[in-house]
């Protein structure tokens, strides 16, 4: 957390961007108990995903790709398999260390934005700042806002800004720990389309900066901006295309 | 470990600040919610208030009494009043009986005339003894008696400030002048003070007094005393005073009936009514603070419910349970402290008021109630009710699971 956010990986003294996996998942299984009655959302779900990568997670509804999302983010435990977080084993992790990873490993960016009512842009972005117990967060925060492009829009409240402004002010607040992985979950379902295209620019900005983002949605508009994409169907891993990408980096 | 104590000082801190913010965004819905914790703050603060200024002004009313001495009188219905009535001569069997006590006078009143700008005036006529005797009261000009006036059966007298108004012209040093009482002279060795105003309690007889030495009893022609004034010291007032009894009945019989009382014995039963009072408004308290903090505790449940969003962002972007605890908590806890706060406003408030217009006419004086204990109990009540009452909300708060919380719309 710290300079080093708008800086190239290479520069941080991180290995190459291949061979370092952020995200290690082999054979996670989630299982609901509804009364007596056992749903599998995940039956044996394996990937890896890279440092710097930009990964699409889809999938119809009922998939599990919601059930994923939360427990790479998390902010869920796996029923069983094995997921590494940044080199983190977080499946057999309490509740406080949980809230520590989420912290300081992760960035969420939610499709309703997902802003503190009556709380400035600044105080938004601040908020995991605040948790982590840094005095510097205002400064910080004002800066991540800057990078996202709303340097002038500090104090306002999220109900004086637009909806792509909001959900910059979201992404910022999701980059403000200078996150392991940047998770957003269908990042642009509230937007009108011009909106989403600056959204989807704002992400590709932040991949080349050597963030890595993984993107939940069932739009393929929005997944054609990652450079791999991982199909989920009834729980199960179905296909797993790298090199998707159809624009220029 | 400096650094992260630093660093929880610093979160706390915040964590007050923004429940401030929470609060003042929505002032209306949080001053309803402290209402039941102000009435009953206030309340109390009130009821305590007044309650402590009426005992200081009592106590201030019974200071010109002496502590030390107590006031022996036959009972008013016994077998036979005719043998028990107390005579001028017990006084020296009762010093001889209980050697302890420093001295033993005869108290009678007798009304007497003098004669006014030519006219008749009945005024009381107390005795006392050298020093200062029961009546404590403080003296504007000369001194007491001296113990050779009082074994000389001197003529010689202490008066009153109402008598010195009433006999001689307003602003005279009457000291060493004469007053003329039954047909004989007494010389004025002093003048006591203009007495505390003593409200409804003050009684309208005897304002117009004037003490003699009380070894001119049987000079007036009396051989009864209306009672015997026992002097010791304030550790053992009511003691001697009962010792004094004993000996009266050793010389009247058992049958002959008395009674003793003393300042010290009717400070005690103001001080054990006031602590039935404190006992009683400590209940009401209890109550009344049970249901502001019922209150507090509903609003709180359906805000953490209101808020349910919130809490999954926060927690979302790294926020534990502690974090989510301690926000509510001390959104509790200010909003207590605000509502304590307005109480003991409202309730001094209420107080001055019932004492400036009340007690001043009851009691005369306005002796102001003590501020430390008033405000220390609303502190700590209304920490309290937050910490009691804020606990159980905050803490299912802090619960909530982050991704029910952020699917809650």
């Amino acid at each position: 957390m710290s300079e080093t956010l708008a800086q190239p990986l290479s520069a941080r003294g991180i290995p190459s961007v291949q061979e370092r996996a952020v995200i290690d998942i082999t054979d996670m299984t989630k299982v609901y108990e509804l009364g007596d009655i056992k749903v599998p959302a995940l039956r044996g779900v394996s990937f890896r995903i890279a440092a710097g990568d930009y990964v699409a997670i889809m999938g119809p509804s009922g998939s599990g790709k919601s059930t994923l999302m939360n427990i790479i983010g998390c902010l869920d435990q796996p029923t069983s398999g094995i997921y590494r977080l940044d080199g983190i084993d977080v499946a057999n992790l309490d509740d406080r260390e949980l809230a520590a990873i989420r912290l300081s490993k992760l960035g969420f960016v939610f499709q309703g934005f997902n802003l503190l009512a009556r709380t400035t842009a600044l105080r938004n972005v601040a908020l995991p700042l605040f948790y982590a117990g840094d005095r510097d967060r205002d400064k910080k925060a004002q800066r991540v806002l800057e990078k996202v492009g709303l340097g002038d829009r500090v104090q306002h409240r999220p109900n004086e800004l637009s909806g792509g402004q909001q959900q910059r002010v979201a992404i910022a607040r999701a980059l403000v720990n200078d996150p392991a992985v940047l998770l957003a979950d269908e990042p642009t379902g509230n937007l009108d389309s011009a909106t989403a295209e600056d959204i989807m620019a704002l992400f590709a900005d932040l991949n080349s900066e050597g963030h890595t983002i993984i993107i939940v949605t069932h739009d393929d508009d929005v997944a054609s901006h990652a450079r791999r994409i991982i199909r989920l169907r009834d729980g199960l891993v179905i296909s797993d295309e790298s090199g998707a990408r159809n624009r220029p980096l | 470990m400096t650094e992260s104590g630093n660093s929880v000082v610093h979160k706390t801190a915040e964590f007050l600040r923004q429940a401030i913010e929470t609060l003042w965004n929505n002032r209306f819905r949080s001053l309803l919610t402290m209402l039941g914790l102000i009435i009953g703050v206030g309340s109390v603060i009130a009821i305590l208030a007044v309650g402590d200024a009426t005992n200081r002004s009592v106590q201030n009313l019974l200071s010109q009494y002496s502590q030390a001495s107590s006031f022996v009188v036959a009972k008013q219905t016994q077998p036979d009043f005719q043998n028990a009535a107390i005579r001028y001569t017990d006084a020296r069997a009762v010093a001889k009986a209980v050697p302890q006590v420093k001295a033993v006078i005869p108290i009678m009143v007798i009304p007497m005339t003098t004669t006014v700008r030519h006219r008749t005036k009945t005024i009381t006529v107390i005795t006392a003894g050298a020093g200062v005797g029961f009546d404590a009261s403080a003296l504007e000009a000369g001194r007491r008696f001296t113990p050779l006036e009082v074994a000389a059966h001197r003529h010689v007298c202490i008066l009153s400030y109402d008598a010195r108004n009433t006999i001689f012209s307003p602003g005279a040093a009457v000291t060493g002048s004469s007053v003329r009482l039954n047909g004989s002279y007494y010389t004025v060795v002093g003048v006591q003070a203009k007495p505390l105003n003593a409200g409804l309690l003050q009684s309208d007889s005897g304002s117009e007094t004037v003490t003699v030495p009380y070894t001119l009893i049987p000079e007036f022609g009396y051989s009864y005393v209306a009672g015997l004034s026992i002097v010791s010291d304030p550790e053992h007032v009511t003691q001697d005073g009962n010792a004094a009894i004993d000996a009266l009945k050793k010389i009247h019989g058992q049958r002959s009936q008395y009674q003793e009382r003393d300042i010290k014995t009717l400070n005690e039963g103001i001080a054990k009514v006031f602590t039935v009072l404190t006992g009683v408004i400590g209940v009401i308290a209890g109550i009344s603070l049970l249901v502001g903090g019922v209150g507090i505790m509903n609003i709180m449940l359906v805000s953490v419910t209101e808020r349910t969003r919130e809490i999954g962002i926060r927690k979302a972007v790294g926020a534990a349970r502690t974090d989510i605890l301690l926000q509510f908590l001390s959104e509790a806890l200010v909003m207590c402290l605000a509502g304590g706060l307005i109480g003991l406003c409202g309730g001094v408030g209420l107080a001055e008021l019932v004492i400036h217009t009340l007690i001043i006419k009851l009691t005369g004086t306005v002796v102001a109630f003590s501020w430390a204990p008033i405000v220390t109990i609303a502190v700590v009540f209304s920490a309290g009710v937050a910490l009691v009452f804020g606990t159980y909300p905050a803490v299912r708060a802090s619960y909530l699971d982050p991704i029910e919380c952020l699917r809650f719309e």
